[in-house]
């Protein structure tokens, strides 16, 4: 157990089982299959009440801390009738204001965004069975930068409303254009591979675009980078409403397609033989996760590794086989750590703003290493 | 049939995208370093030094390229006009100035050397041009941002001695002081206590404001204004041009919201959280606009954002 490759068919494990074997893969099977098949694919109360109680946790703290600090049981009188906090004090004006129209959309946008992105990950890791797939697979993010950069250098002065439209339409476009190109001669759904390679050319296609476009607004550049680093810092109510209903239905379909995300990972002739479509199965799903995509970088830009760190974390600490078990965790999870992140970014050079993307980055890449290592002994 | 289909769809799509361009704003900011005169004037050659180092003019030029806003506008004022032959696409005053095609951001060797300069004015080298320049005998100035009025000053006063025109340059430079402290008695706060405020250059995910060692700092300071950005207000703040988050303006409270980007007043009372600002509340006189071309240069035009500035002010202390 060495490799990244050998983690993925751990991880993957049901594909495994599934095919016949080579004879170099049956030691690492025999090392660690029991393992996995002893009940790891049924969602543990354990690990679901642990990733709820640091949900909160981290809620109440993303909503405490920032330059003008207010302790969390202050902010419980506030919302608690007053019969019940012994008429503790309310808030001041400036700290309401605060907590509830500056921090409060902040911390749950990020953790929608987080949630999105994590789940996103996750599916298209299974669905195209690629441990390294990340949510930005199919050009979503490189449709959004181009959006933003289009909205950016025509309208004059953005409002706060324009650049999350622009980013969801251009990422929509460009999961599109991707599909459309991917699909086969004969017009037939895509299969995955010709999926990443059209994936890997649309991205090309529009950085290309965006850098030209970036070049002649040269005194723009502030704008778009600040987008493409990514943050909360514009986050409002109206966003967060903007966004619920797309997070909504993309989380909906991919909760709803767990256990059909198993049987893909049977490989397609055995999902068929179950009588499950595979291909329009797998359309569907990497639809859905391309919504939680779009939204997510319309509502907090484009954030790094969330997609790739949060469900691989998941399936090496707690051994988690299945998409269908994974999927809601990854939503715990990754919203907790988008909050933290996201608390992190805004308050450790206050009173500016670090990108959240370094922050994910940052802390998430030496942390995932080391899950690498306790977990695999590389 | 498909396949060209999709081809030309993707083609379109990409003609669609890079033919959507049109012209944003423009804006300024950088390091900043002194530039004084060193030399006696209208004598040739000359040796300066500039933001950038020592500087030697061969000969009283008369083909002058100007690739900074402000720079133009310093070299009409000091009446150095006549001998400026082309400026830059963003140097959109005087009137007269001789604007071409050549771009300040990104400045191109070979389309400046066209105009066959015997001086260029730079405000921003992002890559070696000055070099590329030295290197064809072509004489190179470069004022960056100032971070005080008195080096918005010398820098007059340093074009003055380069183009022959010291002594209007010094008239101009001595205009601009003058007019800018004489203001500072019509906001001398009665109560000894500064108004508050905060200039926008710049909103997004956080906002950009002028910090103390700026030109805009030094000119608020000169008001008798208190700049939120002062790090005594804001704990942490750069001292250059540092980026705000809506909660460290908010917790700062400023009384005077002078904004310099085009974001209305009604915009900024609607950002989150924005409502218990005291600027917020009052805003009828308390939001003012300030262009920003008056505001992100540093030439004698900034008397009148000064003006603008020091008129709210006043007008905010009197109703106090």
């Amino acid at each position: 157990m060495s490799t990244l490759q050998e983690v993925y068919q751990r991880t993957f494990l049901r594909q495994l089982v599934s095919r016949p074997l080579s004879g170099s893969e049956v030691p690492a099977l025999q090392t660690s299959g029991a393992e996995a098949r002893a009940g790891y694919d049924r969602l543990r109360p354990v690990a679901l009440t642990g990733l709820v109680v640091l949900l909160v946790v981290v809620i109440l703290v993303g909503l405490g801390v920032g330059p003008i600090p207010i302790p969390a049981w202050r902010i419980a009188a506030d919302v608690l009738p007053d019969g019940l906090t012994g008429h503790l004090p309310r808030l001041s004006e400036r700290d309401q204001a605060v907590v509830w129209q500056l921090r409060a959309p902040r911390v749950i946008i990020a953790g929608l965004v987080g949630a999105a992105l994590a789940m996103a990950g996750a599916t298209y890791q299974a669905v195209f069975a690629n441990p390294l797939a990340d949510p930005y697979l199919l050009g979503v993010a490189a449709g959004a930068g181009l959006g933003v950069t289009v909205a950016v250098v025509t309208v004059n002065s953005p409002t706060s409303a324009t650049i999350p439209l622009a980013a969801f339409a251009g990422a929509g476009l460009a999961s599109a254009l991707t599909v459309a190109l991917g699909r086969s001669r004969r017009g037939g759904l895509p299969a995955p591979a010709s999926l990443l390679l059209a994936g890997v050319s649309v991205t090309a296609l529009l950085t290309a675009a965006q850098t030209l476009l970036q070049h002649q607004h040269v005194d723009q550049l502030q704008r778009i980078y600040s987008f493409i680093l990514g943050g909360f810092g514009g986050a409002s109510w109206p966003l967060a409403g903007m966004l619920a209903p797309y997070l909504a239905v993309g989380a909906g379909v991919l909760l709803a397609c767990g256990r059909l995300l198993d049987v893909l990972a049977l490989g397609d002739d055995q999902a068929r033989c179950l009588g499950v479509p595979a291909r329009r199965v797998r359309l569907l799903v990497i639809a859905a996760a391309t919504v939680l995509t779009g939204a997510a970088v319309a509502a907090g830009g484009l954030i790094g590794f969330i997609g790739i760190i949060v469900p691989h974390a998941l399936r090496l600490l707690l051994g988690v086989g299945s998409t269908r078990v994974l999927l809601p965790l990854c939503a715990l999870a990754g919203a907790a750590f988008t909050i933290a992140a996201d608390t992190a970014a805004r308050t450790t050079l206050s009173p500016a703003e670090i990108p959240i993307g370094v922050v994910t980055a940052l802390v998430g890449a030496p942390f995932f290493l080391l899950v690498l290592r306790r977990h695999v002994g590389v | 049939m498909n396949k060209n289909r999709y081809l030309l769809s993707v083609f379109l799509t990409f003609l669609a995208l890079v033919g959507l361009v049109a012209c944003g704003g423009t804006q300024e900011a950088g390091p900043s370093t002194t530039s004084t005169a060193n030399q006696g004037a209208g004598t040739w050659p000359l040796t300066v030094t500039d933001s950038k180092g020592q500087v030697t003019i061969p000969a009283k030029p008369s083909r002058i390229v100007s690739l900074s806003p402000t720079a133009t506008e310093q070299l009409f004022a000091i009446s150095a006009g006549p001998q400026v032959v082309a400026v830059d696409k963003q140097s959109t005053f005087p009137p007269q100035a001789p604007k071409t095609a050549l771009d300040g951001y990104q400045p191109n060797v070979e389309a400046i050397r066209s105009y066959n300069p015997d001086l260029v004015v730079l405000a921003y080298d992002p890559n070696s041009l000055t070099q590329q320049l030295r290197d064809a005998k072509v004489p190179v100035i470069t004022l960056t941002t100032p971070s005080s009025l008195a080096q918005a000053y010398d820098q007059l006063r340093l074009l003055g001695q380069v183009t022959g025109n010291s002594s209007q340059a010094e008239l101009t430079a001595t205009a601009m002081r003058t007019s800018i402290e004489q203001l500072t008695s019509t906001v001398s706060p009665p109560n000894g206590k500064p108004l508050r405020v905060y200039v926008e250059t710049e909103a997004g995910s956080s906002y950009y404001t002028p910090g103390v060692n700026s030109y805009m700092g030094d000119l608020l300071r000169t008001l008798h204004l208190a700049n939120i950005a002062d790090p005594a207000m804001t704990a942490g703040a750069d001292a250059n041009y540092p980026s705000l988050s809506s909660e460290a303006i908010i917790k700062a409270n400023p009384q005077l919201i002078v904004l310099t980007n085009p974001v209305s007043a009604a915009a900024v009372a609607a950002r989150p959280g924005w409502s218990s600002i005291e600027a917020v509340r009052h805003r009828e006189h308390s939001i003012i606009t300030v262009e920003a071309d008056l505001a992100s240069r540093w030439g004698p035009r900034l008397v009148q954002a000064a003006q603008v500035i020091a008129a709210a002010a006043t007008h905010l202390q009197t109703a106090h």
